[in-house]
């Protein structure tokens, strides 16, 4: 029984669908879904497995995804905020910087940095090595900083 | 969610505290007034499960009085409350959040947040027993909200609170009112003035009075002299700063 | 992994609060909490004083097993019918500390944290009992049941004898009733001989029944006592 801080488990499934959706709404949605999942799942014992918790929430994204049409990403350019024009953002902004990277490396880097999820964890979830998860941290990491140095800061 | 209490009665010996009250609250805050003795206590402590009734029911939701489900809704201040000595603030608050069932990391963010709204975070390192009426005072409400409950019943939680404190207060229970159903209890009726959706009236254990109170409904302290008589007026207490 | 990029990328993404998560975290269904976690609670708020009188009984148990072998059981007898006393004395703290209301309205019942802090202490010092039995059994040459037995049953007569008189009027007005029956029975192990009790020489059946019916007796003490938690507010 490990000790979780309920909210904490919350605001890093929210985040992580919030990315996978770009819709802030749909992505409390699949948050509130995947505690209840989750939860009548039988495996919550005393304490929140993160790592089966995102395996929940990332199926969720799935479904809601395959259901609508994917927007463009947008990013926050001169600090203008949320572009209005598009709804399903809802103030969802990522910088310039993480436009040109792949999903897979845009969602490593918010698991790993954002939400502190660890190496461990994130093998776990995308069924592979620890090596291989240092591995692809390191590429995404290199992306991040090739995309970031070609921004205006 | 909907606190639905029916026909409750106390019953002692030789007399009736508490005589077939039945009201339910919803999200909001509801004043409890009356003078000293006519029940609100009793009634207070029936509907946290501190005392068993003689008859009739409480319950949120369907959820019975009696039940543990119950009880991790709710958020209690009493009248009188006590401490171990050897408590400091910050464990006087961390204790009342194990028991509640909270997780130690959650309990340690809520205990430092709520001491942070109460205006406690220097003190939360001071033994409880060093503290003023008022700051302690705090302390009781910071432990009633530390599960962050969407019932919480507090019995004179005004009593002892200078006017600055009582002015922060009045601001964290309407906060409160927004989300959970707040019932405090008080012979001070700018208190119920100043914060209270919902208005009940309390005597020799009976609910007398029940509705909505605002400015246009005129003086809540006139009406509550011509509810209550001219002698049991002058049991209760008119906040001159309040007027 | 430099600080600056880390910083860089968490500063990269930003999302809106979530408008919802407080209306779902009242909602939902609050983790289950068996006994075990309430009597670890329990026992991380036990005063500091309670544990060092168990350490201090462990650290004498050995101490005499080594230097004085013979009298060591008759010893331990005599010092813990005070560690008795102590545990009584806490379990009727939430009374004397007014906390009994307060205790009552969280999700356990009074009698659940009451229950919890008597088992906590009752573990701890059965721990004592057993570990000081056994180094002096082995200082001794004496079987370590008769000597658990031998040094037990002055702590269960003191438990016994000491929930009794907290359930009484007198024992609610005055705190340190159960130090004062620890004192008498601590003299009665102690001096016991002298007055002629032959307490060494009795055999090993003997003492392990007077534990036994102790131990049922002071455990029907404690169910009253719990019964009478609801009284306390």
């Amino acid at each position: 029984m490990g000790s979780t801080d309920l909210e904490q488990v919350y605001d890093r499934i929210y985040r992580y669908a919030c990315l996978r959706l770009r819709d802030a709404h749909l992505a409390e949605d699949v948050t509130q879904e995947t505690f209840l999942r989750y939860l009548n799942s039988g495996k919550a014992g005393g304490g929140y497995e993160i790592r089966y918790m995102y395996a929940i929430a990332r199926n969720l994204c799935a479904d809601v995804s395959r259901r609508r049409r994917r927007g463009p990403l947008q990013g926050v350019s001169d600090g203008a905020g949320e572009d209005a024009t598009d709804a399903a953002l809802e103030g969802i902004a990522v910088r310039a910087a993480l436009e040109g990277m792949a999903d897979a490396d845009r969602e490593l880097l918010l698991l790993r940095y954002v939400n502190g999820e660890s190496v461990g964890t994130l093998a776990a979830l995308y069924g592979c090595s620890r090596f291989a998860i240092y591995r692809r941290l390191r590429r995404a990491r290199e992306a991040f900083r090739r995309s970031w140095g070609g921004e205006d800061v | 969610m909907i606190l639905r209490a029916d026909r409750l009665t106390k019953q002692y010996r030789n007399r009736i505290a508490v005589d077939r009250v039945s009201f339910e609250l919803k999200e909001g805050v509801t004043g409890l007034l009356g003078a000293n003795g006519a029940g609100k206590t009793t009634l207070m402590r029936m509907l946290t499960g501190v005392l068993d009734p003689t008859g009739g029911e409480v319950a949120a939701d369907g959820i019975p009085v009696a039940s543990e489900a119950y009880r991790a809704l709710l958020g209690y201040l009493p009248q009188d409350f006590g401490y171990y000595p050897e408590f400091t603030v910050w464990d006087f608050v961390m204790y009342f959040a194990a028991l509640k069932g909270l997780d130690r990391p959650t309990a340690r963010r809520r205990t430092e947040a709520l001491l942070d709204r109460v205006g406690l975070t220097d003190a939360a390192g001071r033994r409880m027993k060093t503290l003023s009426g008022g700051m302690r005072q705090r302390a009781g409400i910071a432990q009633a909200l530390v599960n962050d409950p969407r019932i919480l019943i507090l019995d004179e939680p005004t009593a002892g609170l200078d006017p600055g404190e009582r002015v922060r207060f009045r601001n964290l229970i309407r906060e409160l009112g927004r989300h959970s159903i707040v019932l405090f209890s008080t012979h001070i009726v700018s208190d119920v003035e100043h914060i209270a959706d919902q208005v009940m009236m309390m005597n020799a254990g009976r609910l007398i009075w029940r509705g909505r109170w605002d400015e246009s409904d005129g003086s809540l302290e006139d009406f509550y002299m011509k509810a209550f008589g001219e002698d049991a007026a002058h049991e209760a207490v008119f906040d001159a700063v309040g007027l | 992994m430099n600080r600056a990029l880390r910083a860089q990328i968490r500063g990269a993404f930003s999302f809106p609060e979530p408008k919802r998560k407080r209306a779902f975290m009242q909602r939902l269904r609050p983790r289950g909490i068996g006994m075990a976690a309430l009597v670890w609670t329990q026992a991380a708020y036990i005063r500091r004083g309670v544990w060092c009188a168990c350490g201090v009984a462990l650290l004498l148990a050995l101490l005499s097993a080594r230097r004085f072998p013979g009298d060591a059981a008759r010893l331990m007898g005599a010092l813990l019918p005070f560690a008795a006393g102590i545990a009584v004395l806490e379990t009727r703290r939430s009374r004397e500390c007014r906390m009994a209301e307060l205790e009552r309205a969280t999700r356990f019942s009074l009698r659940s944290v009451v229950f919890a802090r008597m088992a906590a202490i009752g573990i701890a010092d059965l721990a004592v009992i057993l570990l000081s039995a056994a180094a002096l059994s082995l200082g001794s040459g004496r079987p370590a049941l008769r000597t658990a037995a031998q040094i037990g049953a002055p702590y269960l007569a003191t438990a016994w004898a000491g929930l009794y008189i907290e359930r009484t009027p007198l024992g609610r007005n005055h705190s340190y009733l159960s130090m004062a029956v620890a004192a008498a029975v601590s003299a009665l192990a102690l001096g016991g001989e002298a007055i002629g009790l032959p307490l060494s020489a009795l055999p090993s059946g003997a003492w392990g029944a007077a534990a036994g019916a102790l131990a049922v007796l002071t455990a029907r003490e404690v169910c009253m006592t719990l019964n009478m938690t609801e009284e306390w507010v």
